[in-house]
């Protein structure tokens, strides 16, 4: 199920607050546990018993390791490895099995489609089991509460990837507030609104765009296709994240940001601090630092940073796009690093363009599986074989300017601020705030009515 | 004040949300969208394979968009919500208040070049699918003509200021091929052509040709077969107007403003002596008058779309018109049956039109597919 969907809203969303707040509240993790597991089950039922099996793993073999740690360290290594590998595994083989199979030549398995959201809830657990083991997180002794952590429905499917640190303690003790609950609301529609109004119209028009450009290839057509991913691919996923954090607050949840308006960077390092934060919070905290961060030598530094670039491109998926997508936002970042950072800092305008072109071209190399296509692609941009402009697209750009502006508007802290400025000096803003957000999610509503199906783009991974 | 907003904030979402549920829940379903002409989904079959399977989780989200209370207003919400972004466009069709028209790839050079069935698009080569056609217009042996009549797009991009490049290259392509082996007949510079002078031979609302531009493509047919002197003069005819009939494109946009369409039925007082079978059962006259008061007003002229429709005149021998044909010649057909007994066939199901033309007797061929048909359903170069 996704939250943009009317079945989610008008029926599961209704009956988990019915039944969520008319439970006592020693059975609230229950009934969360239980209704985020028909949340994964719908539609797609039969990984719902591999999903246990990594909740019960991970459950079982950190009292493995809470038990041996201390006293026979090497027994809770072993412990911690097991948890790790178990996990690790179902995630390997589903999602990377048919793409090793088909580089070392042996044969692929049909029908094996990825399970829902395992990218995100195997990074979760992984994070309850290397916390465990480096004393950071208590001990989960309860089944529930930690069934809860891993399979709360807000965050199940495309992140953000909320650590157990950060959640353990809400496991237990959290508090439902109309104020917790009111700015849930507000973050979910505004999730919704970017989502629906703009992320699924800047995905048409890049389609549109991309079509017409495989006929009558042009320069201006490449870019705006290439502006139009950007726009597609930040309110697709930055929307989901907010719709996310929103419901989590709805059930007194209160999980870590994941976006930072990541367009207004300034440079590759800034965008990466800005954009899936929990994604690359967690290659710091779990892969980098134990590497050595960058307190090891400058050369070893970057290799450390190639291995964690590396593993994040091949996080979102099981592709050379992928990789390579990876291994182009690493070359950026070592390059920033040795020098291009310090020029960066010196000229804002250069360091935005520069961020939003790599960023750009980034996504270019994102949506593109086929490597001969994004070829194609490039050459039609620098204007290999294709003439500056047409007709036709000067006019679909002219039509969509104003839809595009909003686009770039909405992507900036700007809006948001405006708002903050305006509640503070006139006082029936806030007042109005509750009508203004309900006006939006009617008109979302309209969306969903209009466009029955519009999946997310993270949902596949 | 603080307080009081989220306070608002809580008690309007909640209710909102539990009033539509309960309204999605308690209010009947319905079959039909008269607005948009097609059948609703109804609730989804569910069964242990459909489940397990995903389907009804698939089924469950058309379910419910499709039997969403105040469904129409919703929709027409966002329509309006589009225009106010000023992108002149909800669900791929295009905005003006007095003309709406599918938003639809032009057919540019390379794929009228292209060899290979190319994508879901273009379902089949173009050019394969015309020179199909020639081979057949060269053996048919009796008096072919052929009739692409343009897409809203071609006819109306002046109210889009729509720019087509090679827009124009899938009609030229067409006559390039067609015009001697199977009796081509541009219709596109003629329909434009009136289409700027103000004339209303394209509904503003609807994908189809209007009863004037039947008329002026009937003007065409006749004097490509020879008879030019027996065209009936537009005068002759009697007018009987329907307004507010508002078409397919209009139920695709969904825009809340936009002018209505009038449609015409044009009459003569022989129009009773006519013999008209649709799929073996009988006609009341060229035009169905019960569609009238339904949403789909066009299935009028001869009650929609049939596989065999055939029409005779009493107590008189005449030639035979076998009709190779989509949509658009529902409204043309009552035309040519002035002069011709017709036999159309459905372009889409024919098997072999020269055994029709052979088993019906024909004396000549008319091959009719709109623009669009032709590059997306590949049928035109199925005919043999």
């Amino acid at each position: 199920m996704i939250f943009s969907s009317l079945i989610f809203i008008f029926a599961y969303l209704v009956i988990t607050l019915a039944v969520y707040y008319l439970s006592p509240l020693k059975w609230r993790n229950l009934v969360l546990f239980v209704v985020s597991l028909a949340f994964y089950g719908w539609g797609e039922p039969k990984y719902i018993l591999l999903m246990l099996l990594s909740v019960l793993s991970a459950y079982a073999f950190g009292f493995g390791i809470e038990t041996y740690r201390g006293r026979n360290d090497r027994l809770a290594k072993l412990f911690l490895i097991l948890s790790v590998a178990v996990n690790l595994s179902f995630l390997l083989f589903f999602k990377y099995y048919n793409f090793f199979a088909g580089i070392f030549g042996f044969s692929p398995i049909e029908n094996l489609t990825l399970p829902v959201g395992i990218s995100f809830y195997t990074f979760q657990i992984l994070s309850y089991t290397i916390d465990l083991y480096r004393k950071q997180v208590p001990l989960a002794r309860k089944l529930v509460p930690f069934g809860t952590y891993v399979t709360l429905f807000p965050q199940l499917i495309a992140g953000p990837i909320v650590r157990y640190k950060d959640v353990c303690e809400q496991l237990e003790h959290r508090k439902e507030t109309v104020s917790k609950f009111a700015s849930g609301v507000h973050r979910f529609i505004a999730g919704l609104a970017k989502k629906l109004i703009l992320g699924d119209a800047a995905a048409a028009m890049a389609a549109y765009l991309e079509t017409a450009q495989g006929f009558a290839p042009t320069v201006l057509g490449g870019w705006a296709v290439m502006l139009c991913y950007t726009f597609h691919i930040y309110f697709d996923f930055s929307g989901y994240s907010d719709m996310a954090i929103g419901l989590g607050r709805m059930f007194g949840f209160e999980f870590v940001e994941n976006f930072n308006y990541p367009y207004i960077a300034k440079s590759i390092t800034d965008f990466w601090r800005r954009w899936h934060i929990t994604l690359s919070t967690w290659f710091r905290e779990y892969i980098y630092i134990p590497l050595g961060g960058n307190r090891v030598g400058k050369g070893r530094a970057f290799f450390n940073m190639a291995v964690v670039w590396f593993l994040t491109g091949f996080w979102h998926g099981a592709d050379w796009n992928y990789l390579l997508w990876g291994v182009y936002f690493w070359v950026f970042l070592v390059l920033e690093k040795a020098f291009l950072g310090k020029f960066l800092q010196k000229c804002a305008p250069v360091a935005h363009v520069y961020s939003l072109l790599i960023i750009g071209f980034g996504w270019m190399i994102f949506f593109h599986s086929d490597l001969s296509a994004l070829w194609t692609s490039v050459k039609a941009m620098v204007g290999v074989g294709a003439s500056f402009a047409d007709a036709w697209v000067l006019r679909e750009l002219l039509r969509n300017l104003p839809f595009l502006l909003l686009c770039a508007l909405a992507c900036t802290p700007f809006p948001k601020k405006l708002y903050e400025k305006a509640k503070e000096k006139v006082a029936v803003v806030e007042a109005l705030s509750p009508l203004c957000s309900m006006a939006m999610f009617l008109l979302c509503v309209a969306y969903m009515v209009d466009n029955s199906f519009s999946p997310f783009l993270y949902y596949i991974f | 004040m603080k307080k009081r907003a989220e306070r608002l904030t809580v008690i309007l979402f909640c209710v909102i949300i539990a009033s539509l549920s309960l309204a999605f829940l308690l209010l009947p379903d319905r079959e039909f969208s008269p607005q948009e002409n097609r059948a609703l989904a109804s609730f989804p079959e569910l069964n242990a394979e459909t489940f397990f399977s995903g389907d009804f989780g698939k089924e469950m989200n058309l379910y419910f968009a499709d039997q969403f209370p105040l469904r129409t207003a919703f929709v027409k919400l966002k329509g309006g919500a589009e225009l106010g972004m000023l992108r002149g466009e909800n669900n791929g069709v295009l905005y003006s208040y007095d003309q709406l028209a599918v938003k639809n790839f032009n057919a540019y050079k390379s794929i009228l070049e292209s060899t290979e069935d190319t994508d879901r698009i273009y379902a089949a080569s173009i050019r394969a699918q015309l020179e199909s056609l020639a081979r057949f217009g060269e053996s048919a042996g009796i008096p072919i003509v052929t009739l692409i009549p343009p897409r809203t797009i071609d006819v109306a991009d002046s109210s889009f200021s729509y720019d087509r490049p090679d827009g124009d290259l899938l009609y030229d392509l067409a006559s390039a091929l067609l015009k001697d082996k199977a009796g081509y007949v541009d219709t596109l510079s003629l329909f434009r052509e009136k289409y700027e002078a103000g004339e209303y031979v394209y509904y503003r609302t609807d994908h189809h040709w209007t009863t004037l531009g039947a008329y002026y493509a009937y003007c065409e047919v006749m004097d490509a077969l020879g008879k030019a002197d027996d065209i009936l003069p537009r005068e002759a005819f009697e007018v009987e107007q329907t307004e507010s009939f508002s078409g397919t494109t209009a139920a695709r946009g969904n825009f809340p403003f936009y002018r209505k369409d009038v449609l015409e039925l044009w009459r003569l007082p022989d129009d009773g002596e006519y013999e008209i079978l649709a799929d073996g059962e009988p006609l009341d006259g060229f035009y169905a008058l019960h569609h009238l008061s339904e949403s789909d007003k066009y299935a009028v002229f001869l009650d929609g779309t049939h596989n065999l429709t055939t029409v005779k005149k009493r107590g008189e021998e005449r030639e035979t018109l076998l009709v190779a044909k989509d949509s658009f010649a529902n409204c043309l057909i009552p035309f040519l049956a002035r002069e011709y007994d017709v036999v159309a066939v459905n372009i889409h199901t024919i098997t072999s039109l020269s055994a029709a033309a052979e088993t019906y007797g024909a004396d000549a061929i008319l091959i009719l597919c709109n623009g669009e048909n032709l590059i997306t359903t590949g049928d035109l170069g199925k005919i043999k």
